[in-house]
């Protein structure tokens, strides 16, 4: 799979004005081999970090003669950097395609020959100019020389071919700013069949495939990312579907899935790799819409929990939209926007965050891409630095102990222009014989967003759907990622000229959107079209609703202050100026429930 | 390889187009078989002599 877009396309974004006047990035590449197919893709991956890619290429086989001064005008002062490509069957034909002939006395002169030669190029090229060096090591040989005895010896071909990127490396790391790129993991990721095409390379001497030159490429620009200081600092996670299987609100401590046994083992080898990436130097932050104690019961309780309160460097645990609380975090820890990578399993939420905070990268781990999740983190080379530092080791642990010390104050987000642009769509209905199991089930699992949590069974939404007394709603939402399905319910019971909210609740994947409000508003008009003139809500406190405590208040409801308890509220609204149904932010609202007539 | 759209012909070759060398071959041909989801051999690859020469084989070819 080509990470790539088309040729064409890589073509027109390279060429508007803009991406010209992007900032110079300078490469220059010596190389025993055709390789000029990786430009595109060089240029595409520096466009994307905000660089104008200037890619020259040394002669074909010129890489010595180069290297030691033979070039003008390529081993210039000014590089960023100097890619080497230096082809095992190029480099030693002996090596390469003459191995079980050697003897082990011309083995051992063709191996000092080829370290005599990696020490001369590089010298050569660092004489010339300060650029990074990125040397692409040696590919181990798909069919190594001496069949099935070549593993089992000390200096068969594939050993060999191990010993000259060990003399690579030592020649390499013995200078300032010049590494190895691991061809052999390239290859390994791509596959030997989709690696090379034969083709070109009888036809040119081009052994690598279009596809194995972007993951190539990919490869490099995980040293130029940090060369240039474009390397992220900092991992911001959600938790619930990210960190763990399930909702911990909804599915409670023992509910959530996570540990040795599938589905849980996903999500623990996600948090190994988060572990990982706390001790390379990585500030780990949370970000997620729960109630903050129910996240660090998990942290403090859950057995299999392998990322630990003393990974987390900061944290925003509440109910304010995600981008806020982005920039809150990038305050608390004084780092950029553009230095944090986002993780979100919701489409909706990873999204919004790409809209209002683009300097941020977000990854999107939702569905399918939810197994691959530690290899999406293992893989993104976006924390990737060549060197480790023993700051980078401790980082970790120095933000923590800064954490919490600032205060930061967070901006508007502009949520309701970016409800419009995903076309969200509120169906609202009577319950009946096909939604009923559904809203049952709602009553039962709800704990956030849940103002009464009177927990029902079918049976007795059936009678709730059957009663004149009654009145059972759903809101169903759907948007441009899909459609979520019937996420919340809507009771009203009716005494007289007096209507009472018995339940309203909604599932906490549907928050942050307005869909609450909306819904309300439009219960609200069922009940006054049924003769209501004043309508009544409970708060009933519960471990877990706290966020509701608020929501009649925030709707012009008026408290009825004499009716307060320790673990309840009543509010009171009156319905004779009532105001007109309004769409809001949604494109549409059908109300099938509108008409006073029922069916 | 520098051309404009309206100066390709069926008769443009490397002959008629200086820029239209061994590597740009290669380059043209890579992108035809993305852009088109088909695939070359080696001996198809050096038969392509000219536009219309790569027109009449990617029309034997079936595409993916």
């Amino acid at each position: 799979m080509n990470p790539f877009p088309p040729l064409p396309e890589i073509e027109a974004l390279l060429s508007t004005p803009q991406a010209r006047e992007l900032q110079q990035l300078r490469l220059a590449v010596l190389r025993n081999i055709t390789v000029e197919a990786i430009e595109p893709y060089l240029r595409y991956l520096a466009h994307a970090q905000g660089f104008n890619a200037e890619v020259k290429f040394g002669g074909f086989d010129q890489l010595m003669q180069e290297a030691v001064g033979g070039a003008r005008d390529l081993l210039l002062p000014d590089l960023d950097a100097v890619l080497v490509f230096a082809y095992l069957s190029q480099l030693s034909q002996a090596v390469a395609t003459g191995f079980a002939g050697l003897s082990k006395e011309q083995l051992a002169q063709e191996t000092e020959r080829l370290r005599v030669y990696f020490e001369e190029v590089v010298q050569g090229i660092r004489r010339q100019t300060d650029a990074m060096i990125l040397w692409h090591g040696l590919e181990p040989p798909l069919h190594p020389a001496l069949g099935i005895r070549d593993a089992q010896l000390p200096d068969g071909q594939s050993a060999t071919v191990a010993r000259l990127n060990d003399l690579l490396r030592t020649t390499l790391t013995g200078l300032p700013n010049a590494f190895l790129v691991d061809m052999a993991g390239c290859l390994a990721r791509v596959g030997a069949p989709e690696f090379y095409d034969d083709r070109f390379w009888h036809l040119a001497r081009a052994p690598y495939s279009r596809l194995a030159l972007a993951h190539i490429a990919g490869e490099d620009f995980k040293f130029l990312r940090a060369l240039k200081g474009r390397a992220k600092k900092c991992l911001v996670l959600d938790c619930d579907n990210t960190l763990w299987g399930g909702i911990v609100g909804e599915d409670g401590l023992k509910g959530i899935q996570l540990g040795k046994d599938h589905p849980g083992s996903v999500f623990s080898e996600f948090q190994k790799e988060i572990v990982s990436l706390f001790h390379r130097g990585v500030i780990i932050a949370l970000c997620s819409k729960n109630n903050e104690a129910d996240v660090w019961e998990v942290f403090d309780r859950h057995p299999d929990m392998l990322l630990k309160r003393e990974h987390i460097a900061a944290w925003r645990i509440n109910w304010e939209d995600k981008p806020a609380n982005l920039r809150a975090l990038a305050a608390e820890l004084n780092i950029g926007l553009d230095s944090m990578v986002y993780v979100d399993d919701s489409e909706f939420e990873a999204g919004l965050v790409r809209r209002e905070l683009p300097e941020v990268h977000t990854l999107c781990l939702s569905g399918e891409q939810r197994l691959r999740s530690r290899a999406v983190l293992a893989s993104c080379g976006l924390f990737d630095a060549p060197r480790l530092t023993e700051e980078d080791r401790h980082r970790g642990r120095m933000y923590q102990a800064d954490a919490g010390r600032r205060r930061a104050r967070s901006q508007s987000t502009d949520l309701e222009s970016y409800c419009r642009t995903l076309a969200m769509r509120l169906e609202i209905g009577r319950g009946d014989e096909f939604t009923i199991p559904r809203i049952a089930q709602q009553t039962q699992k709800t704990n956030q967003f849940n103002l009464t949590t009177r927990r029902y069974s079918e049976a007795d939404i059936a009678r709730f759907v059957a009663s004149p007394e009654h009145d059972v709603l759903w809101v169903r939402v759907s948007d441009t990622f899909g459609d979520l399905g019937i996420v919340g319910v809507c009771i009203l019971r009716y005494d007289g000229e007096q209507a009472d909210i018995d339940t309203f609740l909604l599932s906490c994947r549907a928050l942050g959107r307005g869909v609450e409000a909306r819904f309300l508003a439009e219960a609200l008009q069922v009940a006054r079209s049924r003769g209501a003139r004043t309508v009544t809500g409970r708060y009933l406190k519960t471990g877990k609703n706290a966020q509701t405590e608020g929501f009649y208040a925030g709707h012009g409801f008026q408290e009825i202050e004499a009716a307060r308890t320790s673990d309840g509220r009543t509010f009171l609204k009156p319905l004779d100026n009532l105001a007109p149904p309004d769409a809001g932010h949604f494109v549409e609202i059908v109300r099938p429930c509108a008409a006073t007539q029922r069916s | 390889m520098g051309v404009a759209a309206h100066e390709v012909t069926e008769t443009s070759s490397p002959d008629t187009i200086e820029s239209w060398d061994s590597l740009q071959h290669m380059k043209l041909i890579l992108a035809v078989e993305e852009a088109f989801g088909v695939q070359f051999s080696d001996r198809d690859i050096v038969s392509i002599k000219d536009v219309q020469s790569l027109i009449a084989l990617l029309g034997r070819k079936p595409g993916t």
